[in-house]
């Protein structure tokens, strides 16, 4: 394991390569423009390619040709971007076609502001363009997650055959934080599928169906896919969940603040807790299910996005018993610390 | 006359006397006499050539609606053992696709770019195309394109000619025998300048459609010679890298 | 946990001495963020960003009231100096001030002319380094050898500014030993 100071926009780039990422194609945007200038410096020695598309849109389609050939392939916007992206996303979906997508997402609606946010959780989370389909979305809180979780969506890309999306916010994006980046790995061949050149039959890579059920078919195999994620996959951290009377969800930024925020509260006597989501989808339903109304007076919701986004799923998960209250900032406003430790205490009474 | 081996035998959808299958097989059997099949990957299109992935005998993709240069620009440079080339009508090139055509030329991808031009949109019932000649009737023009509003047809050959990077740009028709020999010996050109990493190569069909014109095959024949061969004229536009 | 604000135009080294502080921090087996924010302007506009180092896991990046504020201009020290916590530390590069100019306030004062001295260094640009020198001599954040470690990273592929910059900061160590 190799330590570096990095900021996490070229964590996520340097990983990407590690994990074998060998083709990026990208589109100028603020804030994640360090991701497609690392790549066009680092791709090529690794032996990748980096193409700078004419727009988000050919850009994620660059990649969903490299995908096709088997190449492990990454497209990252903000935003704005990420919601040109959605119709790739929607046909690599349907073609099932592995890729990451990393969302550096920024303040909204519209242009908003180029400072960081969480307004993105539902164009995310409910199925990032047409048809009806799901994307896997992790929700690193660190540098080191964002590393971590980069690397892990290459292998769920694969493992599913279907995008997956790193979802992190401008703050993450340009902070510098110590990372250990793992060992680069030789990507595979996924000759099983792909179009890489083998000897074998004529394959079609399409998302496209005369028959309607054979469309319902795949739905149904989609449905099974990712009806499993909710069984298998779910990340999340639970800290000082033990005894907790007063928790705190947040996801990403926000998550790491939380949980100082809990130290924090925990120090003055406040039996706080911390449960945050790493995957956003599949969502931790079940833990926050399990949540017992006999221990835990209130929940708290923290976000970066006003309304809540996050606050509604996690409302639906939780028991009717407990009360959910919510803390948001919105427009590139970062919560502080110490807004949740007396949001807490103001919640207690 | 045998079939060439890198089309499957059966009953393709496309309408009577249409000539997507007169550019499919020309196509073929450029890969055949190549011997290239197994390299092969066509980027197919939204339309009516979205149909065709059932009858290429070789890989194929098929993407989204204007976007198969930006994906033949990521298959190529992540496979460039593979003969790639784009199909594409001209609603799906010359209108929602003209950012990916555009900048996938201007990039000299090594591929091959197939545009079929008919100056109509077929699959989705004849609607008014970017091709569509002045005063031509569409169902989105039902009196007659005009131009002082919906601008006049485009000439991607003379478009696309304007930039440095393509090596060979040139445009035939399918209206005849000799000029379907032609358009064969263009494309077959075309592909040869692939493999030798020329760069990219844009050859545009003209071609018709009885249905949405409203006409039989052999009358839509005439009105292409009446009508688009004098609108788009045949030819090389681009040649070794050379404007013509 | 020491919290840090450093604040000046784009072009004074801000940005790089926040990066090389937090680099220092790491290698000195701590925990470090670094963030930085800049005004819309490509050129010329503020440059300030945020340095946490602590021995535990870091919460926020962001800094709002800070322990120890750097201020390399006059700009900076007005925008910032309020925020400094009661009893907190500000450096500042005092070749930017007038000898007269005095900061009042329930806060050390740590005057560093980073600018004359880099001067008399013979590279202007080292000023960074200089102020990051005063910064682990009065804040014992890292020793000397951390620091170095830390500039070494950051400028890992220009070497040839290495000596310079490690020059520069012993002359900032020394500048502020009383």
């Amino acid at each position: 394991m190799e330590k570096r100071f990095m900021k996490g926009n070229e964590a996520i780039a340097e990983s990407a390569i590690r994990a074998g990422c060998r083709f990026f194609a990208g589109y100028p945007i603020t804030p994640q423009n360090e991701i497609p200038e690392y790549m066009s410096r680092k791709m090529t020695e690794a032996g990748g390619v980096f193409v700078q598309g004419e727009s988000e849109i050919a850009s994620a389609y660059m990649v969903f040709g490299g995908a096709s050939m088997g190449t492990r392939c990454m497209t990252s916007s903000s935003g704005l971007g990420i919601c040109l992206k959605t119709e790739a996303l929607s046909y690599m979906a349907g073609a099932r076609l592995p890729a990451v997508v990393v969302n550096v997402s920024r303040g909204g609606p519209g242009l908003g502001t180029i400072q960081p946010s969480q307004q993105d959780y539902n164009l995310i989370t409910n199925g990032p363009g047409c048809g009806g389909f799901s994307c896997m979305v992790y929700a690193p809180s660190t540098v080191q997650e964002s590393v971590d979780l980069t690397c892990k969506a290459f292998d769920m890309a694969e493992r599913d055959r279907n995008p997956v999306i790193v979802l992190t916010d401008g703050c993450l994006g340009a902070m510098m934080e110590s990372v250990e980046l793992p060992m680069p790995q030789t990507p595979g061949e996924n000759l099983e599928w792909s179009l890489a050149k083998s000897d074998r039959q004529a394959r079609i890579i399409k998302s496209f169906h005369l028959d309607p059920m054979d469309q319902e078919q795949f739905n149904e195999n989609m449905a099974d896919l990712y009806k499993s994620w909710d069984d298998n996959d779910v990340a999340v951290e639970l800290y000082q969940m033990q005894d907790a009377e007063y928790v705190i969800t947040a996801y990403g930024i926000c998550g790491r603040i939380a949980k100082a925020a809990v130290e924090e509260l925990r120090l003055g006597g406040v039996k706080a807790g911390l449960l945050r989501p790493i995957t956003l989808v599949p969502f931790p339903r079940k833990q926050l299910a399990e949540l017992n109304p006999q221990k835990v007076k209130k929940v708290l919701s923290v976000e970066m996005s006003i309304p809540g986004q996050m606050f509604i799923d996690v409302r639906e998960a939780l028991s009717a018993e407990i009360p959910l209250e919510f803390l948001g900032r919105s427009g590139g406003v970062v919560v502080e610390e110490e807004e949740i430790v007396s949001a807490v205490y103001k919640m207690k009474g | 006359m045998s079939r060439p081996t890198s089309i499957k035998d059966c009953a393709s959808g496309y309408c009577p006397g249409c000539l997507h299958g007169v550019a499919h097989r020309i196509i073929a059997e450029i890969v055949d006499e190549l011997g290239i099949s197994q390299d092969m990957v066509g980027v197919m299109p939204v339309g009516c050539a979205s149909l065709s992935f059932s009858y290429w005998n070789f890989d194929s993709i098929h993407g989204a609606h204007g976007r198969a240069p930006a994906v033949a620009t990521g298959v190529k440079r992540c496979a460039p053992d593979r003969v790639v080339f784009t199909y594409q009508g001209d609603g799906d090139l010359a209108a929602i696709g003209l950012a990916e055509i555009m900048h996938a030329a201007n990039r000299g991808e090594n591929f091959t770019a197939v545009f079929i031009n008919n100056s109509i949109y077929g699959m989705t019932g004849g609607q008014m195309a970017p091709t569509t000649l002045e005063g031509m009737k569409t169902s989105t023009s039902p009196k007659g394109r005009d131009e002082t509003t919906e601008g006049y047809p485009m000439n991607m050959c003379g478009i696309l000619a304007q930039l440095d990077a393509p090596y060979y740009i040139a445009r035939f028709a399918l209206n005849s025998p000799q000029n379907v020999l032609k358009a064969k010996a263009g494309l077959k050109k075309a592909f040869m300048a692939q493999l030798e990493g020329k760069g990219f190569c844009f050859i545009e069909l003209l071609t018709n459609c009885p249905t949405n014109w409203g006409l039989t095959s052999l009358k839509s024949l005439e009105w292409m010679e009446q009508n688009t061969m004098p609108a788009f004229p045949l030819g090389a536009f681009k040649d070794g890298g050379v404007r013509v | 946990m020491v919290r840090m604000l450093i604040g000046g135009f784009g072009g004074q080294g801000v940005i790089m001495l926040g990066q090389m502080l937090g680099a220092a921090a790491i290698s000195s087996g701590k925990n470090a963020t670094f963030y930085p924010t800049y005004g819309p302007e490509q050129r010329g506009g503020t440059a300030n960003c945020a340095v946490v180092i602590s021995d535990k896991e870091i919460g926020s990046p962001i800094v709002t009231r800070p322990d120890v504020l750097i201020c390399f201009n006059q700009t900076a020290l007005e925008k910032f100096l309020p925020t400094l916590k009661p009893g907190g530390m500000l450096f500042v590069n005092s070749s930017q001030f007038s000898k007269e100019h005095t900061f009042r306030g329930d806060f050390y004062v740590i005057r560093v002319a980073a600018d004359t001295l880099a001067q008399e260094l013979g590279n202007a640009k080292v000023a960074n380094a200089i102020m990051m020198g005063a910064v682990i001599q009065k804040t014992e954040i890292c020793t000397p050898e951390h620091a170095e470690a830390g500039i070494v990273e950051e400028l890992m592929s220009k070497s040839q500014l290495h000596e310079v910059n490690i020059k520069a900061l012993k002359c900032g160590m020394l500048a502020v030993r009383s």
